[in-house]
């Protein structure tokens, strides 16, 4: 089948099996995600995206559920302002990202706390733990998370 | 740029895997059974373009220190998913439903060997150091430790592409030397033909450091076959499956105590599982023997370390991984001692440990004094351990036995650990370094190591810029233009710190003392080899030692076997920080691993077959199951170089974890990783 759906703001137009999952199309038709270790399974959290607002792990879903959908992946958000501040804000913890989670994380943040922006510091670990990897930089995810927080607040009041 | 690290400088890679145009995929096809003699290959026609490689088209084995490893099985294989061929073909699609059709036709062999049931050593280390033991009563057990997916598999990927008259090569590895010699070497081209674009590791994985170079050279194999570029990928599964893990021990260890309960004798064995290679095993058994060994004063010392073929993959950990078994085990051991003689571990060991070791008990000297005193009163002064264990103690006497109805007991636990950089069994070649000044007063660094990425390379830098004189901007790193020089091994990162800021350090002063005019080359100067004569035991086992005490408390249940580690409390001494945040984040990533493999993962053979749900089921601890970490470094140090600490860890938690619960519990625990089942195994 064919469907056209919006990548990273872009119209696409592709053809493939209806069961073909997201994943796959994404690594060989657009080169997406193409260093990700994705458990295949939907509970690494590693090949997450937005579809139409939602986080969904791009591995469990089928190509036919893309009819006329929003896709946002990483890489796209990687292009965003609110991805430079993330940055930013982690940076100033004094760490380095892991290259194995770091997009993940700051992807899943950003949307968890784009629809919730109160969530605390708890909650914001135990999103950052449903990413499992060994690099020891949790808690500065979160703290760098929070203070993206704390901007995004004060240019909301007014503050820079 | 990514770094280059055979013949000249060549293109950007980006810019050269543009060119490249469309990339053929690359099927690894594997053997069907731990063990068997390959009677014969069957296949359906191939897809359109296609092609295959056998062991007929295929052969040489790939070299790891000296250890041999065939590219393709050839008659014989000896674990279960070793490669029998390779294809590749433009649509992976195709690929994939011809590969379905691909059967090896095996006659099964066996037994098939696991630790317990092997005897067949690879590599083995016996030593006798000291005078007979003396008649007494020795005490002690059986200790094992299982195997661990050490680093949390990832999908690995090589690229390969002949081009005019040379091979390139992409792909992720810390030892692009080993890449660009082997796949010279295996493919009969002169080394100055082979580069290779490498991207660093994400936290130098040690235990990955053939992988790269094996799927690189299979790569480049097909992409010869064929005439197009070629992509070979493993799988996330296919790496937690078949990739390097750190292997599973046992060990038999027993100690004579004197009267005063002082440590007298040791003696023992231990075996480790080799897979079925046994890559580096040399190595991995002499560091496993020094750590077993330790630093405590065993005026006696009977040991035996046995690396033994399984017929699982090769297994194999690099650097500070063996030396840690070593010490975990020997940590469980003391565990057991000092709880047979119902004292608290701190004065235990304060009592049976110098206040400054300064050689070991087989009379080699150390690289630096191992400061017990200074760690253990830390220790005691941030976790107030002394009077915790008491408390603990006498709570633990009034609940009485473990079985009955109290709902949680507590218990603090101590070990000791260190890590060594270097290597132990001689294996690699040395290191250079050149240093040269620019007419703009700029300082040019290249090191042998590697081609290093920029954040961890700024040690180099300002090593080199102290000695110069100059701002650490004013040094730049330039890749190392490999001529006939030995590959040094592999850039992981505690020998970039154990070799490549000194390097730097003594370019920087030989360039200095020229009155900053040049050029200068320098060979990084190796300590002594050991030589292991128990008479005449010499040498300096490690370049660098860094050193940990580790408290744990725990939380049980002995009722529902439930345990919660409510903190863990590191001291450590690993010379100057240069980097707090990075140094906390590798113990903090260390200490989670560490008690991962105490409690859940678990990597479970039968018939030399991992278990099919182990992949699904396979679990690290998540951040938010951490327990409280608290870490301390001992921060007065002026002078003295950085050193690795990235597997201190792996030294001391299991000891303090298995302590603290044999406080709680009452009970004695030995084996890891210890699950639900093993606990209430134990505690009944």
């Amino acid at each position: 089948m064919t469907l056209s759906f919006i990548l990273n703001g872009e119209d696409q137009e592709l053809f493939s099996d209806p069961q073909r999952n997201l994943l796959f199309l994404l690594q060989k038709e657009y080169g997406l995600f193409k260093e990700v270790a994705c458990c295949g399974q939907g509970r690494c959290g590693r090949c997450s995206l937005l579809l139409n607002g939602r986080l969904v792990p791009a591995c469990q879903v089928p190509f036919f559920r893309l009819r006329d959908a929003e896709l946002i992946t990483p890489e796209g958000f990687a292009q965003t302002g609110d991805f430079r501040d993330l940055w930013e804000a982690f940076c100033a913890t004094g760490s380095a990202p892991c290259l194995q989670c770091w997009e993940a994380q700051a992807f899943a943040l950003h949307s968890a706390l784009e629809l919730q922006p109160q969530l605390d510091e708890a909650a914001l670990f135990r999103l950052v733990s449903e990413i499992p990897c060994r690099c020891g930089t949790a808690e500065a995810l979160v703290a760098g998370a929070q203070t993206w927080q704390r901007l995004k607040e004060g240019r909301r009041v007014g503050r820079r | 740029m990514a770094a280059e690290a055979g013949g000249r400088p060549g293109p950007e890679p980006e810019d050269l895997w543009a060119e490249a145009g469309a990339w053929w995929t690359g099927r690894l096809l594997r053997c069907p059974g731990p063990r068997g003699v390959i009677r014969a290959l069957s296949w359906a026609p191939l897809p359109e373009k296609a092609v295959l490689l056998t062991p007929r088209d295929l052969t040489g084995d790939l070299q790891v220190f000296g250890t041999r490893m065939p590219l393709l099985a050839d008659q014989v294989f000896h674990y279960w998913g070793e490669a029998a061929a390779l294809a590749a073909g433009p649509d992976p699609e195709a690929l994939d439903a011809w590969s379905r059709t691909f059967q090896v036709v095996q006659a099964p062999l066996s037994p098939i060997l696991d630790l317990e049931t092997s005897s067949l050593v690879t590599a083995q280390r016996r030593f006798e150091s000291g005078p007979e033991p003396p008649e007494g009563i020795w005490l002690g057990g059986r200790y094992r430790t299982g195997a661990q997916d050490a680093f949390l598999s990832a999908p690995l990927r090589a690229r390969a592409w002949w081009r005019g008259e040379g091979l390139w090569i992409e792909t992720a590895t810390d030892w692009p030397q080993h890449v660009a010699t082997e796949a010279a070497r295996l493919l009969g081209l002169p080394p100055e033909r082979v580069h290779v674009a490498h991207r660093p590791l994400n936290y130098t994985l040690d235990t990955r450091l053939w992988t790269p170079t094996q799927t690189a050279v299979w790569a480049a194999a097909l992409s010869r076959a064929c005439g197009h570029p070629v992509e070979l990928t493993w799988s996330k599964e296919e790496e937690f499956i078949y990739g390097p893990k750190r292997p599973e021990t046992w060990a038999h260890l027993e100690t004579l105590l004197d009267p005063e309960g002082r440590l007298v004798a040791l003696r023992g064995l231990v075996r480790l599982a080799a897979g079925a290679y046994g890559p580096l095993d040399q190595e991995q058994v002499d560091r496993c023997l020094l750590g077993l060994i330790g630093v405590y004063p065993w005026q006696s010392i009977r040991l035996e370390v046995e690396a033994v073929q399984t017929h699982t993959p090769p297994r194999g950990l690099f650097n500070g991984g063996a030396e840690t078994l070593g010490q975990t085990l020997s940590e469980l051991h003391l565990a057991d001692l000092a709880a047979h003689q119902d004292e608290d571990p701190l004065s235990w060991r304060r009592r049976n440990l110098p206040a400054q070791a300064t050689h070991l008990p087989t009379g080699g000297p150390l690289a630096e004094p191992a400061p017990w005193d200074r760690l253990l009163e830390m220790l005691n002064r941030k976790t107030d351990f002394g009077r915790k264990w008491s408390a603990f103690h006498v709570l633990g006497r009034q609940g009485g036995p473990s079985q009955d109805q109290t709902p949680t007991r507590r218990g603090i636990g101590l070990a000791l650990g260190f890590q060594g950089s270097g290597f132990v069994s001689g294996v690699a070649s040395p290191s250079w370094g050149r240093l040269r000044l620019d007419q703009n007063g700029r300082a040019w660094l290249a090191l042998s190591l590697s081609a290093p990425d920029e954040p961890r390379a700024r040690l180099w830098r300002r090593r080199a810029a102290q000695a110069l004189k100059l701002v650490e901007a004013e040094v730049r790193l330039e890749p190392w233009v490999r001529g006939d020089d030995p590959d040094p091994g592999p850039a992981v990162l505690s020998r970039r710190f154990a070799i490549g800021g000194p390097l730097a350090a003594q370019l920087g002063e030989a360039l200095a003392r020229k009155a900053g005019v040049g050029e200068v080359s320098r060979r990084f100067k190796r300590r002594t080899r050991l030589k292991w004569d128990p008479k005449a035991f010499t040498g300096v086992p490690f370049i660098h030692h860094s050193w940990v005490a580790c408290s744990a408390e725990v939380e049980a249940e002995p009722a529902s076997g439930q345990v919660r580690v409510r903190r863990v409390t590191l001291v450590v001494d690993a010379g100057p920080i240069i980097d707090p945040e990075a140094a906390r984040q590798a113990l903090i990533s260390s200490l989670a691993a560490s008690l991962g493999w105490c409690f859940m993962e678990v990597l479970d053979y039968s018939s030399g077959r991992m278990n099919p749900q182990r992949y699904r089921t396979y679990q690290i601890l998540r951040p938010d199951q951490w327990p409280h970490f608290s870490i301390h470094f001992v921060e007065d140090h002026e002078t003295g170089e950085p050193r690795g600490l990235g597997h201190l860890p792996h030294a001391a938690v299991p000891g303090a974890v298995l302590s603290a619960l044999r406080q709680a519990l009452g009970a004695s625990f030995t084996s890891l990783p210890l699950t639900r089942t093993a606990l209430s195994r134990g505690l009944s």
